[in-house]
């Protein structure tokens, strides 16, 4: 083979090689409108205060999800704090996608999703370059790169900021890192993001939700954030709870019947065969009362609940 | 040119306030470390590099493991619980593996930190 077939035959590959990586990738550019067909209660009018039943939190985490009261969110102090990226999954909201690219190559530098009024914007640095170095500041939309597997888009987000697994207090830690799926099906979108937390979890956390793409353009942005008192938080003042002195430990049981051990979360909890392990423990309510399902929040009881544990 | 080139230092007034010290007498931060702009107000203005920037003051900012861990340690001193007892009830659960992992024995001398701060004065 000569030297110029040589070269041509190289090409070629290159030239293949190149155009099956573009094509195996998918565009994200748009606006997706969150689904919420799943989690309702979490997406809406969000968790009850003890709730960390699927939440693989170790003895560290529980204590601080015990510790907390949503009355923190009033402090002055807070209430412009945003939530971290988790919140894409977490939230109620849609979401904004746009591609930055570089204005010679046309390649695309970062992929971004705008920001809620309650979480950052995320800029997905697709350019190749280094997460930062451990002591480099936290941020509240933290550094997140992505590469493409195929057609999903995988991104690993680090340097967050200590926040929450759930909107009850659930802790996560400013160590935590998070590794997000984007998985487009023609129309539909599904995000499926691992947190893995050395500090509060015994194993990775994964959460998803799903979304459709809307022809109706969604707001990049939330309104500025306007902080004001709201009557909390004296000097030197925190709103928590004592450890054993959490009043809402005993509600999913006196509501539902559902053993104290499941809302305390736990690796444990993660998995199907837990039902079984405290289905003797359970037992059912005459009326199920709150939250009973078939309505939007606030319409009447459905009825009984349907087989919540161990049916 | 502010700060002879250096970066400016923007802080609240009382920033400035804690680390200078009156004429005559020596201040406990060399004038170096000194806020170059401070502000007395609520909130500070500025546009920088083409950004608008809000700077606003918070006044009681703090940290929450300090917060709670004391206010834990206080309800167990008013219990009457001995420092023994206080260090065996693991106040700083939940904060440890965090802020406390790298060397056990500094949470321990926190909280016992706390407790002789808190049982010099049981009328807090």
């Amino acid at each position: 083979m000569t030297v110029l077939r040589f070269r041509l035959l190289l090409a070629l590959v290159v030239t293949l090689l190149a155009c099956r990586s573009a094509s195996a990738q998918v565009d994200l550019v748009g606006s997706w409108a969150a689904i919420n067909h799943e989690d309702a209660l979490e997406r809406g009018p969000g968790p009850y205060a003890v709730d960390f039943t699927g939440i693989p939190l170790n003895d560290e985490g529980r204590a601080k999800a015990l510790t907390y009261s949503a009355s923190q969110l009033s402090m002055i102090e807070r209430q412009c704090a945003l939530y971290t990226q988790l919140y894409l999954m977490l939230g109620p909201f849609g979401l904004t996608v746009w591609n930055e690219t570089d204005a010679v190559t046309g390649d695309t530098v970062a992929i971004v999703i705008g920001a809620w009024e309650d979480r950052a914007p995320m800029t997905i640095w697709m350019d190749g370059r280094p997460h930062p170095s451990k002591h480099a500041p936290l941020l509240r939309s933290g550094f997140t790169t992505g590469v493409w597997e195929g057609e999903t888009l995988v991104t690993r987000t680090t340097h967050m900021k200590a926040n929450y697994l759930r909107r009850n207090g659930a802790p996560s830690s400013d160590a935590a890192v998070m590794t997000t799926h984007f998985l487009r099906h023609g129309d539909l979108l599904s995000v499926v993001a691992s947190v893995e937390d050395p500090i509060y979890l015994t194993e990775p956390y994964v959460v998803s939700k799903m979304f459709r793409l809307d022809s109706a353009p969604l707001r990049p942005i939330g309104p500025p954030c306007q902080p004001g008192f709201e009557g909390i938080g004296g000097e030197g003042q925190v709103p928590h709870f004592l450890p054993g002195q959490n009043p809402s430990v005993g509600e999913l049981t006196t509501l539902y019947g559902i053993p104290r051990v499941a809302p305390l979360g736990g690796a444990a909890t993660m998995h199907p065969d837990f039902r079984a392990s405290i289905r003797d423990q359970f037992v059912r309510p005459e009326k199920c009362t709150r939250n009973c399902g078939g309505g939007p929040p606030g319409a009447p009881p459905a009825g009984p609940v349907a087989a919540p544990v161990g049916r | 040119m502010t700060n002879n080139g250096a970066a400016s230092i923007l802080a609240n007034e009382n920033v400035l306030l804690r680390m200078s010290a009156p004429t005559g007498e020596v201040s406990p931060f060399p004038s170096a470390a000194w806020p170059t702009e401070t502000f007395e107000t609520g909130r500070k203005y500025k546009y920088l590099n083409g950004e608008a920037i809000e700077v606003l003051h918070q006044p009681r900012a703090h940290a929450d493991m300090v917060t709670i861990v004391r206010d834990r340690v206080r309800a167990m001193v008013n219990g009457g619980m001995t420092l023994a007892q206080v260090q065996a009830a693991n106040p700083a659960q939940g904060y440890v593996r965090r802020y406390g992992s790298a060397s056990p024995s500094a949470t321990r001398t926190f909280v016992e930190s706390v407790y002789a701060s808190l049982s010099s004065s049981r009328t807090n």
